[in-house]
């Protein structure tokens, strides 16, 4: 798989492309213990002990965003920022390989145990970043970038995120085999809920600002740049054009790219008005205002995340 | 899959309203944790240009190896397109347009049922059980033949010895039984059920009544267990269930020439029911939950 075959080392079967480089919303600590439980007392025990901090790792549908694409047991996909898996498991159940790729040496430890516990074979690990250029020119079917392009701007090999961005992206489309897909999770820059929660940066409200403000503001707070970027949709439209990929549809995760129970397509607000009206949505005000394509553009307009489905 | 999907539908221009292109695609996944991940079924709705509602419904499977759900499901759309084919009632259903199974991928292809989760309507109760019950009664009359009578003490016997009770003897639920207002023999026709008549899987729309959700429909001599768990689990106003259960039930079973008088055995009977479903699915309750629970629900005490 590798290209170059230029790993730095092994580590317990794991082949690093770069230094171990942690992060995740677990703790460390928390996840070396998790691994030490798996290790002591066996896999089922973890899932018990574990079951309401690390349930978002189980369900099975994080990656139902997969409908949208055509995959099947010859599909080979690389899975770049795979953390623990929530998305590498569930697609290895139905392809023929699963690449997973994550800076973080724990994380690709856990990975690598539950692909063991649960049967999967067909899932291989790598610590290391999408920089690192670890795999050799379109050698993939779907690669997944779930959760990951707002972060690749926290590097220290650009000097601006958007660079980042644009420069793992155009590493993506060499990577895809001709006909390929490359799946994007992302955050909507314009949000609302960035207006009552803080944005990647750790702050209030720098999505909405204009960059240079956002970057002036998070360098006054916390001492650094402002790295993760994040788009509106005619944002990613134009990124995407910038690295050559023009088959972009996007679709409206609900509740979030991270658990796209419902995937809407953005083009189609009849499709929105159509769930809203169905579900049981009971207030009246709700059914009345979506009658109002105003109404829903503006909602769509807000929407708190994107699902971007992209054809090489 | 939809790559897959626009393939079959575009062979197959009679199943569209109009020109068709072009047909988006919107998802549902159910929940997908722990014991269920299995049973997790993906819907995805085909939408025309234009149209506002979808024209499609395809269902599948996250593993394949969960396919006998969808295999179960397409089975049982066509018993209820069979059952109901020359009558108004096949309105009531999706109808069943195609199966693809290639060994790796399985879904199928049914119609819409235009509407809205009667949960959001709950006012349309009796609308909903109106239409129900002549559906019901269309059936019953079909199944002049095949008619059971039979001994009901046995039957709830015979299922509370089947429950996985939490601890103590099953005799707690035998003398519970003996106390209710019961028919010793009754008469029933043998007709097909919904069987997961939740006020989700009940759409209204202006015109029409639609039951969804294909999973459970089957032939049974126990007929009333679809309108027990409607009822049941329609979040009425208070009281609704206690004040109202005679007078739905003792019509229901009018209109489908069944011979019950008390109804009260009968309710137990599909409240045991109910509960053996929730012990496959992982519940589990004793005999004095099971009474408590029950009388509650009839406000019996």
């Amino acid at each position: 798989m590798n290209g170059d075959n230029h790993y730095i080392k092994i580590v317990e079967g794991i082949p690093f492309f770069s230094e171990d480089r942690y992060w995740g919303k677990n703790s460390k600590v928390e996840l070396e213990k998790a691994l030490s439980l798996i290790k002591e007392r066996g896999w089922d025990e973890f899932k018990v002990k574990y079951q309401h901090r690390f349930d978002f790792t189980f369900e099975e549908n994080r990656a139902d965003w997969r409908f949208m694409i055509p995959l099947s047991r010859d599909s080979r996909v690389l899975d770049a920022g795979a953390g623990m898996g929530r998305i590498s498991v569930p697609l290895a159940r139905v392809v023929g390989k699963v690449v997973a790729l994550d800076p973080s040496f724990l994380r690709m430890k856990f990975l690598k145990l539950r692909a063991e516990k649960e049967g999967l074979k067909n899932i291989e690990v790598y610590v290391g970043d999408i920089f690192d250029k670890p795999f050799s020119r379109e050698s993939f079917d779907l690669i997944v970038m779930n959760g990951l392009l707002e972060w690749v701007g926290v590097t220290d090999r650009f000097s601006n995120p958007r660079e980042a961005q644009i420069a793992s992206l155009k590493i993506c489309r060499d990577l895809l085999k001709k006909d390929g897909y490359l799946y994007v999770g992302i955050e909507n820059r314009f949000a609302l809920s960035y207006l009552r929660g803080r944005d990647h940066s750790g702050l209030y409200y720098t999505s909405y600002l204009p960059r240079w403000l956002a970057n002036f503001y998070t360098k006054f707070r916390k001492g650094e740049n402002y790295q993760t970027y994040t788009y509106t949709k005619v944002g990613y439209e134009k990124l995407f054009r910038e690295v050559g990929f023009d088959n972009v549809s996007f679709y409206l995760p609900y509740p979030g790219y991270n658990l796209p129970r419902v995937m809407i397509p953005y083009n189609n607000l009849k499709a929105l008005a159509y769930l809203i009206g169905t579900t049981r949505v009971k207030s009246k005000i709700v059914r009345y205002l979506v009658c109002f394509p105003l109404v829903l553009r503006l909602y769509r307009y807000f929407f708190f995340s994107f699902g971007i489905v992209i054809k090489k | 899959m939809i790559s897959l999907i626009t393939q079959i539908v575009e062979k197959h221009p009679e199943w569209l309203r109009g020109s068709g292109a072009p047909l988006s695609f919107l998802k549902l996944s159910t929940a997908s944790l722990g014991r269920y991940s299995e049973e997790g079924k993906v819907l995805i709705f085909v939408f025309e240009d234009r149209q506002a509602s979808p024209t499609l419904c395809i269902k599948t499977v996250r593993r394949y190896s969960a396919g006998d759900l969808i295999k179960r499901n397409y089975h049982n759309l066509q018993v209820l397109e069979k059952e109901t084919r020359g009558s108004s009632f096949i309105d009531m259903f999706a109808r069943p347009l195609d199966f693809y199974d290639d060994g790796e991928t399985i879904f199928v292809i049914e119609t819409i049922c235009p509407g809205s989760m009667f949960s959001a309507q709950i006012q349309k109760m009796s609308i909903v059980i109106e239409k129900y019950t002549a559906w019901q009664t269309y059936l019953a009359r079909l199944s002049n033949e095949a008619w059971t009578i039979f001994d009901i003490q046995e039957l709830v016997f015979d299922l509370i010895e089947s429950l996985t009770l939490a601890e103590e003897s099953p005799l707690v639920l035998h003398d519970y039984y003996n106390r209710l207002n019961l028919d010793f023999n009754i008469r029933l026709p043998r007709i097909v059920q919904h069987g997961d008549m939740t006020p989700d899987n009940v759409l209204i729309s202006d015109k029409n009544v639609y039951l969804i959700d294909y999973d459970y429909v089957d032939f049974t001599r126990l007929p009333g267990f679809d309108l027990f768990n409607f009822l049941m689990k329609s979040k009425s106003q208070k009281n609704f269930f206690p004040d109202n259960y005679e007078r739905y039930f003792l019509e229901y079973f009018k209109m489908i020439g069944a011979e019950v008088e008390a109804v009260e055995g009968l309710l137990f009977v599909y409240y045991l029911l109910e509960i053996k479903r929730k012990n496959n699915r992982g519940g589990q309750k004793n005999s004095q939950e099971i009474i408590k629970d029950f009388s509650a629900l009839i406000n019996k005490t």
